[in-house]
């Protein structure tokens, strides 16, 4: 039908394309995929803050900073002030808090970049994963290793469901680091792990305590829920198999 | 196939390989200062102030407007008194600390007080903690074991906490008026074994002082 140099062409033209296309297809395919397009993302921010030096050389826990994360929804960013609560007498010459200081005189916030953003269709509650006993390094990684913060998980919907259909294999239990309140007295030895949890049978234990509360089918799961709070103190819930219903993180 | 054909066809298999690999083990290869690329946005970014976020309408660009004069806050109080105004606190918390002391009191003292307290004022509250060690040089931590601290009264110990002393900052903001009761309780209770430590025979005395923090536990 062609001439044999149209037929070679041709051919070559079909792989050649064909290779092509699925290449493509398995670039996008990959490559749009959260853990491969957000995890590692690392913006460089105002002030050249360091995680590394404050929790994992001078082991301020977490929560000194964020504080507010066991009631609110928004892990807060510290505000200037905690900052200058030491930084008014530690380094309080050194040109790189220069910013710091500029935002504590004028009373206007340092412009933080976020890193972890999840789209605006979901909800994620801080304060009910801390009061579940859930370290912070469970979605953020070894926050006392990192000079700069990056993305450490993909964040994204699968992911968050692994963990709430298999708790006991994924989550990291609290560890004295982050500041989470478990009810109980800490080991005698808690100075010398603090990096570690303090608890890990806790999570081993999920599946013998949960019960369904609903169909299994829309699988919502539910731990037996202690008294919120004592004597005006959160009290903490037992982790348990998170909520797999549609409604309990989108909108 | 022409070899030049089977080594392209190799390269391209290589690559895509180890990129596939690299995927799917999950270790991070690369860091990037670029926020992710969305190919498709669909509703990732809505038109609504998100809490400490960037509002372009307000000169400051803040999201989070500050409170109005006289506002109250829904939970909790905004603490009355000033820095060193001791003598008005203390009149005010006549009634000492209004938290029983139980077990589970204790554990959340212990809770708020390694996080708040223990960069400065140590996980025994002898006043050598590590930010204190590294970063305040001469200026010095009050050691919370020692007499003159154990003298302070419930009411005095929990305004130092709200609202500061010298260069400590106020934690009213930080932490909850129970959780700052609660770590009254913790300190009264450090204080305590302290006193039980130093009332041993010299030799065990600075034995008991450098495991005051595992004695706690007990």
């Amino acid at each position: 039908m062609f001439s044999q140099r149209t037929d070679r062409r041709l051919k070559l033209g079909i792989i050649g394309g064909g290779t092509a296309l699925a290449i493509g297809a398995l670039v996008l395919y990959f490559g749009m995929r959260n853990d491969v397009s957000d995890v590692g993302y690392r913006p460089q921010q105002p002030v050249p803050f360091s995680h590394k030096l404050h929790v994992g050389e001078l082991q301020i826990h977490c929560q000194y900073c964020h504080a507010g994360v066991e009631q609110s929804e928004h892990s807060p960013i510290p505000t200037t002030s905690t900052c200058m609560g030491c930084h008014i007498v530690i380094k309080a010459e050194s040109p790189k808090l220069q910013l710091v200081r500029d935002s504590w005189e004028k009373g206007i916030p340092i412009q933080w970049r976020r890193v972890h953003k999840l789209p605006d269709y979901v909800h994620f509650n801080h304060a009910r994963h801390i009061r579940a006993q859930i370290d912070c390094q469970s979605c953020h990684g070894n926050v006392e290793i990192q000079g700069v913060i990056a993305q450490n998980k993909p964040l994204s919907m699968g992911w968050c469901l692994d963990c709430h259909r298999n708790p006991e294999k994924r989550i990291v239990p609290a560890r004295p680091i982050s500041g989470i309140f478990t009810g109980e007295r800490l080991p005698e030895n808690f100075r010398d792990h603090l990096f570690e949890p303090v608890n890990s049978n806790l999570v081993a234990g999920v599946s013998a305590r949960v019960r369904p509360i609903t169909s299994p089918q829309f699988g919502a799961w539910e731990t037996d829920i202690p008294k919120p709070e004592i004597a005006g103190i959160p009290h903490p819930k037992l982790p348990g198999f998170g909520p797999e219903n549609c409604s309990a993180c989108h909108y | 196939m022409s070899t030049a054909w089977k080594i392209t066809l190799a390269i391209v298999a290589a690559v895509l390989a180890t990129f596939t690999i690299g995927v799917l083990s999950g270790k991070i290869w690369w860091f990037s200062e670029e926020p992710p690329l969305m190919v498709v946005p669909d509703m990732d970014d809505q038109f609504h102030l998100k809490p400490q976020g960037e509002a372009r309408f307000f000169a400051d660009n803040r999201a989070q407007r500050d409170p109005v004069e006289g506002a109250l806050p829904r939970v909790g109080r905004a603490y009355p008194f000033a820095m060193g105004d001791v003598d008005s606190a203390e009149k005010y918390f006549a009634a000492g600390n209004p938290l029983p002391r139980t077990d589970f009191v204790l554990a959340r003292g212990q809770n708020r007080f390694n996080t708040y307290c223990s960069p400065c004022h140590n996980y025994t509250g002898t006043g050598d903690g590590l930010v204190q060690k590294r970063g305040f040089g001469n200026q010095e931590t009050m050691n919370l074991t020692r007499e003159q601290a154990r003298a302070y009264s419930d009411a005095k110990i929990f305004h130092v906490i709200s609202a500061g002393q010298n260069i400590m900052p106020p934690y009213a903001d930080r932490i909850s008026e129970t959780d700052r009761w609660a770590i009254v309780h913790y300190v009264r209770e450090l204080q305590q074994k302290a006193a039980a430590g130093s009332t041993q025979p010299n030799g065990m005395a600075a034995a008991a002082q450098g495991s005051t923090h595992s004695k706690d536990m007990q």
